[in-house]
């Protein structure tokens, strides 16, 4: 059954870029920048992971919390340092400091944690059988950890008073002040999900492609594809359509060989943005042009 | 007087790069060694791929992320012919180049349909894509690289000399910093300049805006290709790592030091981002982390690069010698 085999990497594969997705959802839809730093986030994760384990954590609960916790810490960090000084300054400066700041993300990871990946421990070991398909509990994990971030995010913003901020801040700031919505917070906020997701992100990936390496840009462009294939502008359709990316690219390695698939993703991206950019699951008609 | 206009903007215009020859060629007759020489030709090829991409970031405002992709088309298109078809030197530069014209044109195409950070998002995909391509194993070699090419020959005369091809990357760049000038001080730069500021207006001047964002990608594409075409015979080994992403970030980063759309701030911030990665130990791990800082602040501080600190001089010393402009409104309300 190695369509089912697939399914399930496909899912997993998925779920890692339905984190990264997320991040680009909320930081566009609060302040319309697409992050290019987005996919060396989740490398940067990965490694604050590693140190941690390397300091001698061993349960990947606390790990994995941590490096959320870092995360969030640093997604504040980078929108006081990028990306509140740059706004104003036109669309071609905020795109070159999210550009310039992949640059430090790659370049100062390699200074602290050497230019290679490393060997990180599997989160969890074993899996269960269901009939010929095996399903490890590191993928279980991963969905899991998908699944309630998910619902974490749709609650949050659909019923909290901070979500509905946020939701407000993003339509309108102007109106939003007017009301009483601190909009830089809920901003702040964005960011500070955007990069703790990504953080979280790459603890879980790195048992699978090592932690660290030159994967950032990689990701940032295939998590890019999920999110405008279910349509950059829809929580849900994000999360769809990063899942349905990861299994198609998954499957795609039955009839051809992995390296052919991925210039046929990128291919599929640019496809996607000239011919319908509201995506699968776009909340309403918005023009890229 | 027509004539004496002509002659003031010509010189004008060819001043700066005649200035920058002299350096270029003058470089080439310092004794300098083997080394410094292919440092120079490597900063030469950067400055080459940069002042194609200033074109379109610069000259008309169109976000392009993907250089390196377009230096890896002119490159492979050129060894494969020198080295499987064996062509001479100059007529396989021109079919690389070509390939990349017409690939630049596509790009110009989607380039029509996006915009800002699409477009961006886009054009990293197109360079990603070259090089997830170029590392397929086939004929190209894959990730083991492709070689032995060639050395250049040139009516006949063989370009081992370092000197020489250092030479060659530095007459190569020269003409195209005089293609570029000339482009952008013609019509067509002007017409760039008003798509950049306001496409609607332009557009209601009579831009040809679809033609002149095609031919824009056009050339600028076939420039990044010039550079990987020159540069792959005298390397005389490529492979798909000297034109990866990051590569094309690099030249990005070029482009914006040098204060998006001025050639010669282009050619400058290349020789400085080459030059440090290739002294700073460490792969230029150190370089680049603080490049990218340095990015960071130029976009918060002068979002103009370096000509914008031109400006901002220039609006001082206008203060500074002239009443400001309060003096200005005294005078609107006096009369009214």
């Amino acid at each position: 059954m190695r369509i089912l085999d697939l399914l399930v990497s496909g899912l997993t594969l998925g779920s890692i870029y339905a984190l990264v997705a997320l991040g680009f959802h909320l930081v566009f839809k609060m302040t319309g920048v697409i992050d290019f730093a987005q996919g060396d986030k989740v490398v940067i994760g990965g490694l604050i992971g590693l140190t941690l384990v390397n300091q001698g954590l061993s349960a990947v609960l606390v790990v994995a919390l941590i490096v959320l916790a870092a995360g969030i810490v640093l997604g504040i960090a980078y929108d006081a340092i990028v990306i509140l000084p740059t706004q104003g300054n036109g669309p071609i400066a905020a795109i070159a400091a999210t550009v310039g700041i992949t640059l430090v993300f790659a370049n100062g990871g390699q200074l602290i944690w050497g230019p290679d990946g490393k060997p990180f421990p599997p989160v969890a070991t074993g899996g269960i059988e269901l009939g010929e398909v095996r399903i490890g509990y590191q993928d279980l994990l991963i969905w899991a950890v998908v699944l309630a971030v998910g619902i974490g995010l749709a609650l949050l913003l659909g019923r909290s008073r901070v979500g509905r901020g946020m939701v407000a801040a993003a339509t309108d700031p102007l109106a939003a002040t007017a009301v009483g919505v601190n909009v830089a917070r809920m901003r702040a906020i964005a960011f500070a999900l955007a990069f703790g997701l990504a953080a979280l992100a790459g603890v879980l990936v790195a048992p699978i492609t090592l932690a660290g390496g030159a994967l950032g840009t990689a990701l940032t462009l295939k998590g890019f594809t999920g999110a405008v294939l279910g349509g950059l502008g829809s929580t849900r359709g994000v999360l769809a359509g990063a899942l349905l990316l990861g299994v198609i690219e998954s499957e795609l390695g039955v009839v051809m060989s992995n390296n052919v698939v991925e210039p046929i993703v990128l291919i599929a991206l640019i496809i996607i943005l000239l011919v319908m950019p509201n995506g699968l699951f776009g909340l309403r008609r918005q023009r890229l042009a | 007087m027509p004539d004496k206009a002509f002659a003031l903007r010509a010189g004008r215009h060819l001043a700066p790069t005649l200035v920058a020859a002299v350096i270029l060629i003058g470089f080439a007759f310092t004794n300098a060694g083997a080394t410094d020489l292919a440092l120079g030709v490597n900063i030469g090829v950067a400055a080459i791929a940069a002042v194609g991409l200033t074109l379109t970031i610069g000259g008309a405002g169109q976000l392009a992320l993907g250089q390196a992709g377009f230096m890896a088309i002119g490159a492979y298109g050129t060894a494969y012919l020198m080295r499987d078809r064996e062509v001479a030197f100059l007529p396989a530069l021109a079919a690389g180049v070509a390939l990349a014209l017409v690939i630049g044109v596509l790009v110009g195409y989607i380039a029509l349909r996006l915009r800002g950070h699409y477009l961006a998002m886009a054009t990293l995909a197109v360079g990603t894509g070259i090089h997830a391509f170029l590392m397929l194993p086939g004929p190209l070699g894959g990730v083991n690289g492709y070689a032995p090419i060639p050395f250049p020959e040139i009516f006949g005369y063989r370009l081992l000399d370092p000197r020489d091809q250092y030479l060659l990357v530095a007459v190569t760049l020269i003409l195209v910093l005089l293609g570029s000038r000339w482009l952008l001080t013609a019509r067509m730069g002007r017409e760039l300049a008003a798509i950049r500021d306001d496409e609607v207006a332009a557009r209601s001047v009579g831009v040809n805006i679809t033609a002149r964002k095609v031919q824009v990608f056009a050339i600028s594409s076939a420039i990044g290709a010039l550079a990987g075409g020159v540069n792959a015979p005298l390397q005389t080994a490529i492979d798909p790592s000297l034109f990866s992403t990051a590569v094309s970030i690099q030249l990005f980063v070029m482009v914006i030091l040098g204060g998006l759309g001025s050639i010669y701030g282009a050619v400058l911030a290349a020789a400085l981002v080459t030059w440090l990665i290739s002294v700073v130990p460490g792969r230029g791990s150190w370089a680049l982390t603080v490049l990218g800082l340095i990015v960071i602040a130029f976009m918060a501080l002068l979002p103009d690069g370096f000509a914008g600190l031109a400006r901002v001089g220039r609006s001082l010393k206008a203060r500074w010698s002239r009443p400001g402009p309060a003096a200005g409104t005294a005078v609107g309300e006096g009369s009214k």
